[in-house]
């Protein structure tokens, strides 16, 4: 009993953390492509430096134009990628889901968003800010590593959609030309 | 039920709840400062330290160090470090009889000194440089003595204690013989200035009886007094192990009220913030350990036994914290100690006790260089810089506001304040709010 109490002590003072909205953070996390790589241990690190942030529907996670400082991971509800277009409706990119994540260049530098994300329904999002994460993957060099590897190939998948994207419009703008 | 009308209502109450909540959480921070303004300084102690610690903190762990074991090392580290200055310090101060025996030392030398420098004799008369400036020296040089000669309370009370100590034996005594002296110059300025002297010298009994009443009473309550300062004290280890513990989770729970609209926003701003503010107090605290450090070998080279060197220079390393100020109160403890010092032991030969004053000026003046030459460009370099101007008026009016607490913390105020607005104005144009 009283080895429990100490234990119980020595737990509350170094955060052994059995929260369940931390194991229930952490599950989400695991399901990211991002941090597929990450030990349990690891992901609880990486939990450690997430901000839970509740959008009503309507209200802007990221604009267009702003610096990035962030990148977001929906827990819960949809989110629209949109580029706000002057006295019309906004040009729908993409619609996001639960799991998904957006504005992940926010990670690398400040450069400014290139689009607007809008929660399309009351939506939770985990934040990852620039400044935190720099100092995470510092510290712990393998989980830098891991998540690195893994951004560098997401960034390179979308590339790769990106130009046969690219080519397939430059083929039909030909067509039509021709 | 018209729900255009009821999300009108509720987004009112909604911002009314949050006004009244803010207006209320202010005041309650506001009456907590207030009351609990006692322990801002230990807790700022503290915090500054674990600030200081955090990125020793971060290498050790990218060392493979357990964030348990750092913290220990750390902690057992600032322990040890305050213990050791601060019995230094405690040992340095002198009790009841040692106070009266500096008192007469400095009067002493100080006499001894002016004296060589004025060359005065018995009629009056003293040499070049007493022809030409003595006139507007001696009053100064008069209401100096007449701060340090001891009232005839204190006299009594200094002349008990040698005759208890050593009978008859005290005539040989080196202190003794200095205080006999202060009081036979005591005796000849009396003659020459004698009105003066018994206006000064009533006013001086009355006020030095007012300050026996004061002590008395105080020494009533010195217990309990000390005991508040130790319990209140305890406050500083205490927040710094749990600003080292803590991992972000402060930062969070603050970050939670800021509105999604500013969250990149503020994350950026307190990013920034807590750059330039590290970058200032680490440099800040590197220089003033790299100052008093300096001081510290110089003065041991000049003759200072080890640990007045060590105390001289880590007060003057603290002081030094304070622009423009700083060095002149290093100055000034370093000249005091070289007044009154007579057992040295110099690395060189030449160093003298009479030439100490200038040895002590010399070693200062050479620290200040190497501060200003070396060390502020090589460790202050890309930390925020303040103008003159502002620096002065801040200590000055930290002082007026804090006495010596203001003085010391006025410029890392100042640079939080010069940092976060404009960081903020940045940011703010940076995400169109204005």
């Amino acid at each position: 009993m009283d080895k429990k109490r100490l234990n119980a002590f020595w737990d509350n003072i170094f955060h052994k953390d059995q929260d369940p909205a931390q194991q229930d953070l952490i599950s989400v996390l695991s399901q990211v492509p991002l941090f597929a790589g990450l030990t349990r241990r690891e992901l609880k690190r990486v939990a450690r430096i997430a901000h839970l942030r509740m959008y009503a529907q309507g209200e802007r996670l990221f604009q267009m134009g702003h610096p990035g400082a962030a990148m977001f991971v929906i827990k819960s509800g949809k989110v629209d990628i949109v580029i706000p277009q002057e006295g019309s409706t906004d040009l729908l990119l993409a619609s996001l889901g639960a799991g998904t994540f957006m504005g992940e260049l926010a990670l690398l530098d400040d450069s400014p968003r290139s689009a607007s994300a809008v929660a399309a329904e009351d939506a939770q999002a985990i934040a990852f800010f620039r400044s935190d994460f720099n100092k995470l993957i510092e510290k712990e060099a393998a989980i830098g590593s891991k998540v690195l590897k893994e951004l560098a190939q997401i960034i390179g998948q979308r590339l790769k959609v990106t130009n046969q994207q690219l080519s397939d419009l430059r083929q039909t703008v030909g067509h039509y030309e021709s | 039920m018209n729900l255009e009308y009821d999300a009108l209502s509720r987004a009112k109450r909604r911002k009314l709840f949050f006004l009244i909540s803010t207006f209320l959480g202010l005041a309650v921070f506001a009456l907590l400062v207030w009351a609990l303004r006692e322990l801002i300084l230990p807790a700022i102690v503290g915090a500054l330290a674990a600030y200081l610690c955090h990125p020793l903190l971060a290498r050790m762990r990218c060392y493979g160090v357990p964030k348990a074991a750092a913290i220990l090392l750390l902690f057992t580290g600032f322990f040890l470090v305050i213990s050791l200055v601060s019995g230094q310090i405690r040992d340095a101060i002198p009790d009841e009889q040692g106070k009266l025996e500096l008192r007469v030392r400095i009067q002493f030398k100080l006499n001894e000194k002016y004296q060589q420098l004025m060359q005065v004799d018995d009629s009056g008369k003293g040499n070049l440089v007493y022809s030409l400036v003595g006139s507007e020296i001696e009053p100064f040089w008069q209401r100096i003595n007449g701060w340090l000669i001891l009232p005839p309370k204190e006299r009594q009370q200094f002349e008990e204690y040698y005759r208890n100590r050593f009978g008859a034996d005290r005539f040989d005594q080196k202190y003794y013989r200095y205080f006999l002296a202060n009081i036979e110059q005591h005796k000849k300025n009396d003659a020459l200035h004698t009105a003066e002297e018994s206006v000064d010298q009533n006013t001086q009994v009355v006020t030095t009886e007012k300050k026996s009443e004061t002590d008395a009473n105080a020494n009533g309550g010195l217990l309990a007094a000390i005991g508040g300062v130790i319990s209140l004290w305890m406050a500083a280890p205490f927040v710094f192990l749990f600003l080292l513990l803590d991992e972000g989770q402060i930062k969070r729970s603050l970050v939670l009220l800021v509105p999604n609209r500013y969250f990149e926003m503020v994350l950026t701003v307190i990013h920034n913030v807590d750059d330039a503010l590290g970058r200032y107090l680490r440099g800040t605290f590197l220089e003033c350990t790299l100052v008093g450090f300096t001081l510290m070998v110089g003065l041991f080279v000049i003759g200072f036994g080890v640990k007045w060197a060590f105390i001289i220079g880590t007060l003057a390393g603290l002081a030094n914290a304070i622009p423009f100020l700083g060095p002149g109160i290093g100055l000034l403890i370093g000249l005091i100690y070289g007044l009154v010092v007579e057992e040295y032991t110099p690395l060189f030969s030449f160093i003298t006790a009479d030439s100490m004053f200038i040895w002590v000026l010399v070693i200062v003046g050479m620290t200040q260089l190497l501060d200003n030459a070396v060390y502020q460009p090589v460790v202050l370099g890309n930390a925020v810089s303040l103008h003159p101007l502002v620096v002065i008026i801040g200590v000055m009016g930290g002082s007026i506001l804090l006495g010596f607490t203001g003085m010391l913390f006025a410029i890392p105020v100042i640079v939080v304040l010069k940092v976060v607005i404009g960081t903020l104005i940045q940011q703010m144009k940076a995400y169109q709010i204005i």
